[in-house]
């Protein structure tokens, strides 16, 4: 089973255009900030949105294709979708909650709750069958309602921010369920996050959607090698500037160059990429080999373990990884001057 | 470098006094003609009177026609509740507008406006006679129909709230395990919104039962037919006000009954 989809929808200010394909058991992570259309995306899947253009199909089955006139209405789609905040209606029990969807396909009240006990004592829910949603904890809630949306053998899995409606030590420990569960599924999965930390538990593939476009596809690896925008390069923790190549220097869109390795004397648009580990400071002028140095001043400081993030301002803002021993040693604090230095061979450049 | 907390204790504020003495003057005069009512029943002949005949026919079609009116309330004020919350068309805030005239219209002026549109020479009227041999005034069914007049926005303003307020991506969930629009709503929205609607239901019937103006107006004041307890209270209070009292103590114990069975699950109050 594999997905097809060619999007096209327009709603409010977003203008979603997105082709996406899905292959069966693979899992595909929807990353990208608010608003940029990942719930839409999904929406539209379920057949909850229709289509202005384009064309949905699951194999040879065509769920949606405004041009042909094809449509299946959401309660006809072979789909099973985890909502946001879960969505397990308050009046049911877990287990007619899991039944609910067997039901509604016509299965008979006890055939359907024997066979959604089965999914609870799959899921290691057996004991909370009983229970209403707001008796069950998050993780147990979360569990519940991907048995749900997997009880009636759906197709394709979309699942919209599974984790985040979760404390962060329920966070980890259902991930990791999750992870477990989703590979027991055997077609398309769909999963819209934002946090980095699901992408790296659960995709195969990421698609890094902005402004309703995708604006990076590939794996975490990819992203993480050549981000293509700020938002990916903020995600994967990675100074990011873009500017125009020429020679070995780099002019930067907001301000400043850059001295770059240009050995096969590439030129035009450029992204340049420069990892925190490789940011140099310093209390004085630096007088030595790196080709790039310039005085900044220091905005914020994370520390991180042994280690200490510090954002700086200046001609070129930038992001340092530096030790916590260095940091002490340097006397650095929130708004004292440092001049940075990062060595040419740092920095990565490719062509936007 | 921490702020430093203001030392001064924070003292409970006292409520003003005026306020307190109009609310005290308020609950005295909602309360007082219920002490009074209760303080003039004819204890020793109160069940001679709740038990001849008119009265018990007051007491069942007064129960038979708010029951009837409520039934139709939600018979077709939960559609009209489901249209108005959920469906987006030309004039709906003009139609919801409309739908609450009768919460405001005085009953009586209701009872005119019935009798000219379904009246035997009525707007709808004349049909419903031509083509049914139905005639609605000085008949129960009158009764029951004036008594839905004004008591159906109540339901249909209660119920299109609880519409209003739920969350309706359950609706969407139920969608995706395979619901068809019908499944959904009668095993998801019902559900949720069950509060409001037995607000809205309890509400409604509370308002046709103490239903007069309409009722007299367009249905009249004929015993064992149109006559509810309303009707029945005003008649004997002019001859024989004792038993009027008894009556009225029935409504009020059946009234306060409703609201303290609804009070924790249905109501806030």
């Amino acid at each position: 089973m594999t997905l097809h989809a060619a999007v096209h929808v327009r709603r409010g200010t977003l203008d979603l255009d997105v082709t996406l394909e899905v292959g069966t058991g693979e899992t595909v992570v929807l990353l990208g900030p608010n608003g940029a259309g990942k719930t839409t995306l999904l929406s539209v899947l379920a057949g909850l949105v229709g289509l202005d253009e384009g064309r949905i199909a699951l194999d040879d089955l065509v769920l949606d294709d405004p041009q042909s006139g094809d449509w299946v209405p959401t309660e006809r789609r072979p789909i099973g979708y985890v909502f946001q905040d879960q969505l397990l209606f308050p009046h049911l029990s877990a287990l007619d909650n899991v039944a609910f969807g067997l039901r509604a396909d016509g299965c008979r009240r006890g055939d359907a709750r024997r066979e959604a006990m089965q999914w609870l004592e799959r899921f290691g829910l057996a004991a909370q069958a009983g229970a209403r949603p707001r008796e069950l904890s998050g993780g147990q809630g979360q569990r519940v309602a991907l048995a749900r949306a997997l009880a009636r053998a759906p197709s394709l899995l979309l699942l919209d921010e599974p984790l985040a409606a979760l404390d962060a030590t329920t966070r980890m420990e259902v991930r990791r369920d999750l992870g477990r569960h989703l590979g027991s599924f055997n077609g398309p999965r769909l999963v819209v996050t934002h946090d980095p930390i699901d992408v790296m538990a659960l995709a195969d593939r990421v698609i890094v959607l902005e402004h309703g476009q995708v604006a990076q596809t590939g794996t975490l690896a990819d992203l993480r090698a050549t981000p293509r925008s700020r938002y990916v390069a903020d995600l994967v923790g990675i100074n990011l500037y873009r500017g125009t190549l020429f020679g070995s220097r780099v002019t930067l869109r907001e301000g400043g160059e850059l001295v770059v390795v240009n050995d096969d004397r590439r030129t035009g648009e450029v992204f340049a990429a420069v990892r925190p580990e490789a940011v140099a400071l310093h209390r004085d002028r630096p007088e030595g080999s790196p080709r790039n140095t310039w005085a900044a001043r220091v905005m914020t400081i994370d520390h991180e373990g042994p280690r200490a993030r510090v954002t700086l301002g200046g001609s070129i803002p930038i992001t340092a990884e530096i030790t916590e021993r260095a940091a002490d040693e340097l006397g650095v604090a929130v708004g004292t001057d440092a001049w940075v230095s990062v060595k040419a061979t740092e920095i990565e450049t490719y062509a936007a | 470098m921490m702020r430093p907390v203001s030392r001064r204790r924070r003292v409970a504020r006292r409520p003003p006094v005026a306020a307190c003495l109009l609310a005290a003057a308020a609950v005295a005069f909602l309360v007082l003609p219920l002490i009074g009512l209760a303080q003039r029943a004819p204890w020793s002949t109160i069940w001679g009177d709740l038990t001849d005949s008119a009265t018990v026919d007051a007491l069942r079609l007064s129960f038979e026609c708010s029951l009837g009116a409520m039934a139709l309330s939600l018979v077709f004020g939960v559609p009209l509740a489901w249209v108005l919350a959920r469906v987006d068309f030309p004039g709906r805030r003009l139609t919801r507008a409309l739908v609450l005239v009768p919460m405001v219209l005085p009953p009586v002026v209701g009872g005119v406006a019935l009798f000219l549109a379904i009246g035997p020479r009525g707007l709808l009227g004349q049909y419903l006679h031509q083509w049914f041999g139905l005639t609605l005034p000085f008949t129960t069914l009158g009764v029951i129909v004036a008594e839905t007049f004004v008591a159906m926005p109540f339901l249909v303003i209660t119920v299109e709230g609880g519409l209003r307020a739920m969350d309706q991506r359950y609706e969407s969930a139920a969608t995706t395990l395979g619901a068809t629009r019908w499944t959904v709503f009668r095993r998801v929205t019902l559900p949720l919104i069950a509060p409001s609607l037995v607000a809205g239901a309890a509400l409604s019937w509370a308002r046709a039962l103490g239903e007069f103006g309409a009722t007299i107006t367009f249905a009249g004041n004929l015993a064992g037919r149109t006559q509810t307890m309303p009707l029945a209270i005003f008649l004997a209070f002019e001859n024989n006000p004792e038993t009027a009292i008894a009556l009225s103590l029935v409504l009020v114990v059946v009234s306060v009954a409703v609201l303290a069975a609804l009070r924790d699950r249905w109501l806030t109050v």
